[in-house]
């Protein structure tokens, strides 16, 4: 049974924290959380666990094996080093840090401690984001030329003042915080990237883009065209899609359904969300957060120290030449 | 078994809700969006005897309310079974403005006569982290706009209850449980995507026969760890099953999915209707492989 610790106890910390209990082989004995009302709120609910405001007391008194942080994305940086450093694994929600120097210190200062760091790029654990890539490896649509992927959300209609629409705190706009998640799933699909031209526009927000699109070539010479937003109207709730295409046929994969064309547009196979659910241990907010949290758990089970933060490393680096291409509106080798 | 509506119709083609996908969600939307249209669908469910009318506590939902409250045949013959909260609004709240300011902001939309005497209660629980007090008034906000109607069962989202199972919180499931019960007089339900898991949580609660909404189609669509499991759970316990996602989103056609409720030990269903030809034929398909007596 491992001992964990959650660092930030909001909406994730919340649905990984009951997740983890889920799976019967975890237990959550501490939480952090910088709101009086969130600690003794949860406390009063959930005897049995542990309160702090302080993250070293919650490490020095509570013996665990496993910390989420699921902070907001300035604190990252801080909270995970300091689990890092008593030796703990930790699982870092998504994105990684707010800028790619701070991203590339977690992954090394990890590697030095001998430490498992894994961070929450949930998407991948989706079933027809997986059945895609499985797709794609086997030739499904044969050699891969180009893609168009998109990822949008009904969210921002209005200047908001929160840390998410600080560049400061947040390091980005919907591309740092959502669009991210996109980004991922191309760069899994596809490999390393050459080079990037993107533009990006503030609607609502005053310090951070809204919407940002960009022409992103693979080294492999696959090229994406890549568009996100969080203030598309009608997405209520969080909508990708991604439009592959190969010379022997099409694939398109979003969060929730998968179709594969051949040449002249017929449907060789088509899977819908209910055609993909294999179901799981528990599912609360997803089978990709089920997933994702058995495969965490897979991990602390073994011996390997092969993560994904070496990839989470990489998305930085790209959202780094996005904005970096969109600021000068120059194309950028990566 | 608990006496409930053996049908009830669901309230997600009123709003846009599809798990196919988002784009077949707007076109029911398009379709629905206009009151005269839900009347009509309200009053073509009671001509079939369907009298059950599940509801989420969507933002629309007080206009639709005030729509049944003026219309005496629907206020007098439908019975509300009404989910929640609307769990969406509140994933939205929490990632603009953090978990507090989402309780306090839903509290202080609390209007009418009442809200002093509710923001006082309020107050109360929040000097005293009196966190149950603070659900409770969260669940009067969102139960507000059903007044004067004949609410017969209130079930507590799935998104919730999966929650509170994670954490195994039998005092809130009980302090839920009371509350209604005594407050609205209605019975008490559970939504749950993990009806095995969930079924035990109720039984070490004490409350071995309860009102549970939970999934169950040919597909395994939403039925957690499995299909098999979740059907043999529902067979070995007491509780009332109430079956959403028969059709597991439009993915198995109505006479399927209705002969395969027909081989479980479930006899209440929550239906969806998206046009009157799929309508007529699911209440012929349902009264024929369910319905009792």
């Amino acid at each position: 049974m491992y001992n964990v610790g959650i660092i930030g106890f909001g909406k994730m910390g919340i649905l990984h924290g009951a997740l983890l209990n889920g799976t019967g082989r975890a237990n959550l004995v501490a939480i952090c959380d910088k709101s009086l009302v969130m600690r003794w709120g949860f406390k009063r609910v959930y005897p049995s666990v542990k309160v702090f405001e302080n993250i070293e007391k919650m490490l020095e008194q509570s013996n665990l094996d496993l910390v989420i942080v699921a902070t907001p994305t300035f604190n990252h940086m801080e909270s995970a080093l300091k689990c890092i450093d008593k030796g703990c694994h930790v699982f870092i929600e998504k994105p990684l840090a707010i800028n790619y120097e701070q991203a590339e210190t977690i992954r090394q200062t990890a590697e030095k401690k001998g430490v498992k760091v894994q961070v929450g790029y949930c998407n991948r654990f989706c079933p027809s984001i997986t059945k895609g890539k499985q797709i794609i490896e086997a030739q499904g649509i044969g050699h891969i030329i180009s893609a168009k992927a998109c990822m949008y959300i009904a969210d921002v209609f209005e200047a908001y003042s929160g840390w998410r629409y600080c560049k400061e705190t947040s390091g980005g706009g919907v591309l740092m915080d959502f669009g991210i998640h996109m980004l991922d799933e191309i760069c899994w699909y596809f490999g390393k990237i050459d080079s990037v031209q993107a533009t990006s526009k503030r609607i609502y927000s005053k310090e951070v883009e809204d919407e940002l699109n960009a022409v992103i070539n693979f080294k492999n010479g696959i090229k994406v065209i890549f568009d996100t937003s969080w203030s598309k109207e009608n997405y209520r709730k969080s909508y990708s899609k991604l439009e592959i295409n190969g010379d022997r046929g099409k694939l398109i994969v979003t969060d929730q359904t998968l179709v594969r064309y051949d040449l002249e547009e017929n449907i060789i196979e088509e899977y819908t969300y209910p055609q993909l659910y294999p179901g799981a241990f528990m599912d609360i907010g997803g089978l990709n957060y089920s997933y994702q949290i058995a495969t965490l758990i897979e991990l602390m089970d073994s011996q390997c120290k092969t993560t994904n933060i070496q990839d989470a490393v990489y998305d930085q680096f790209i959202v780094e030449k996005l904005y970096e291409s969109s600021e000068k509106n120059i194309l950028i080798t990566c | 078994m608990i006496n409930i509506d053996q049908v009830i119709l669901g309230d997600n083609q009123f709003f846009g809700v599809n798990h196919m996908s988002q784009d077949k969600g707007k076109e029911t939307y398009e379709h629905f969006k206009d009151l005269t249209e839900i009347k009509r669908i309200l009053n073509y469910a009671l001509s079939k005897g369907v009298k059950g009318v599940m509801f989420s506590t969507h933002p629309s939902i007080g206009q639709i309310c005030d729509m049944i409250r003026k219309e005496e045949y629907l206020k007098r013959n439908l019975n509300f079974y009404v989910n929640v909260p609307y769990i969406i609004k509140y994933v939205s709240m929490v990632t603009e403005m953090g978990i507090y300011e989402t309780i306090k902001t839903t509290l202080e939309s609390q209007k009418g006569n009442g809200r002093f005497k509710f923001m006082t209660k309020t107050l109360g629980n929040v000097i005293t982290l009196n966190h149950m007090g603070i659900l409770k008034r969260l669940i009067d906000v969102e139960l507000a706009p059903f007044y004067d109607l004949n609410i017969k069962a209130v079930f507590l989202h799935n998104a919730l209850c999966d929650l509170i199972l994670g954490y195994n919180m039998k005092n809130v499931l009980l302090s839920y449980d009371d509350y209604i019960r005594t407050q609205y007089n209605a019975i008490p339900g559970y939504g749950t995507l993990n009806y095995v898991a969930f079924a035990n949580f109720l039984n070490k609660c004490g409350l071995n026969e309860s009102l549970v909404m939970t999934a169950v189609n040919k597909n395994g669509f939403l039925m957690n760890p499995s299909r098999d499991k979740v059907t043999d759970a529902i067979n070995e316990n007491k509780h009332t099953v109430l079956a959403m996602a028969t059709l597991a989103s439009g993915s198995i056609m109505p006479q399927e999915a209705y002969e395969y409720i027909a081989t479980t030990q479930v006899r209440n269903v929550v239906v969806g209707l998206s046009s009157q030809k799929h309508a007529d034929e699911t209440f012929e398909i349902i009264s024929k492989n369910i319905l009792r007596g």
